[in-house]
């Protein structure tokens, strides 16, 4: 066998990479959406806890009213 | 909707004629007409004030020259906060409380030889996103001449302990126009939130800001006055405001009427002007004269100190 030819399964999986291969435009475009949604996760969780009533920002403190004598 | 052009030209004709203590374009009227209170008599004939018997013209900027206009005496304005000494508390506003302290409540930063309101318990976003919960009042009543972040303020006097540690201001100008006198304090203190979400003689307030309209009535609960109601008589204003030892002027504030007893009087400067239906926060009381109240739109607030709605 020509070490040279490829078998039908290198041919297999050439085709297969090249079907997932994306062009530059389409690879850029993923990037900035990627981007975009991982920029956006923090507000989304805090909006998401915001509405199950989960409270505030992660890391910011809770209101916490006190009930102390001061007069 | 008055311009930038003819707001800035209503900028000139308050600081270029002294005895003009406010000026706007009342868009409700057709044809639009310029409003004007002078704190001498008028003489609408010729858009003029009379002193000591002579006819006075007002100084005109051209951009403002071409609207019917109305002039109407009225008390120069000035701030709103009381200064020491004081008597003994006459009203709920006034007495010391107990944690969580109820807003519309009698402040005093340490050392300040006056007393404000703390007008309405705020929530904001600090730079790194981090939430904070605190009081907004007006930048002349929680800061000092240099004032410094921390600085203690005190319900009802410096004589009890500090209900919040001042945060942030917008300071007032005696040279620019200004839009807002404003500061904010956090009351964070030793692990806990020393106020309430509720005002004193309101309870809890609306859920969203709105923008005062002429004609709107409103509430509000302030350190002298109590609660009190009153109508939005103007929006837009440019506003000429003594503050003793320099004048200042504010454009695009909101003016309010007093509809029965005073609305506001020394000392309730900070309280927080509600929407009286919905109690929504639409402007933070600073000024008045006479039967008029001025206010800033509370928007200027919202987007100056990144306040977040609804409280807590």
């Amino acid at each position: 066998m020509d070490p040279k030819q490829p078998t039908r399964n290198t041919a297999a999986q050439a085709k297969m990479k090249a079907a997932f291969q994306l062009t530059k435009p389409q690879a850029d475009f993923m990037s900035c959406i990627l981007s975009a949604l991982f920029a956006a996760l923090p507000a989304f969780i805090a909006a998401m806890m915001e509405c199950l009533g989960g409270g505030n920002t992660p890391g910011a403190d809770d209101y916490n009213p006190g009930n102390r004598d001061r007069c | 909707m008055t311009t930038v052009l003819q707001q800035i030209a209503l900028f000139r004709l308050v600081a270029d004629n002294h005895h003009v203590a406010a000026a706007w374009l009342d868009h409700a009227h057709n044809p639009p007409t310029l409003r004007v209170l002078t704190t001498a008599p008028p003489y609408n004939e010729h858009l003029a004030i009379l002193t000591n018997g002579d006819i006075l013209p007002l100084n005109l900027p051209p951009q403002l020259q071409d609207f019917p206009f109305h002039l109407k005496r009225v008390a120069p304005f000035h701030d709103l906060r009381l200064k020491l000494p004081l008597g003994a508390p006459l009203n709920a506003n006034q007495d010391c409380q107990n944690e969580p302290v109820h807003m519309g409540t009698q402040l005093q930063p340490a050392g300040a030889g006056w007393v404000g309101t703390a007008g309405l318990p705020v929530k904001w976003a600090d730079s790194a996103g981090k939430l904070h919960w605190g009081i907004l009042s007006n930048w002349h009543v929680m800061c000092l001449n240099g004032a410094t972040q921390g600085h203690p303020q005190h319900q009802p006097t410096d004589a009890k302990p500090a209900i919040a540690l001042l945060a942030d201001w917008n300071s007032v100008s005696s040279v620019e126009t200004n839009y807002l006198d404003a500061a904010i304090a956090d009351a964070y203190l030793d692990g806990f939130h020393t106020i309430s979400p509720d005002i004193i003689g309101i309870g809890p307030f609306g859920d969203h800001p709105i923008d005062a309209a002429v004609g709107l009535q409103v509430t509000k609960s302030g350190r002298t006055t109590g609660r009190t109601t009153a109508k939005c008589s103007a929006v837009g204003a440019t506003v000429k405001v003594g503050y003793g030892d320099f004048t200042a002027i504010f454009s695009a504030q909101d003016v309010f009427q007093d509809t029965a007893s005073a609305f506001s009087a020394a000392g309730d400067s900070g309280s927080c002007i509600l929407g009286a239906s919905c109690l929504c926060p639409c402007a933070l009381l600073f000024a008045g004269g006479g039967d008029l109240t001025i206010g800033c739109p509370i928007r200027y607030a919202i987007d100056r100190f990144n306040l977040v709605f609804p409280f807590p």
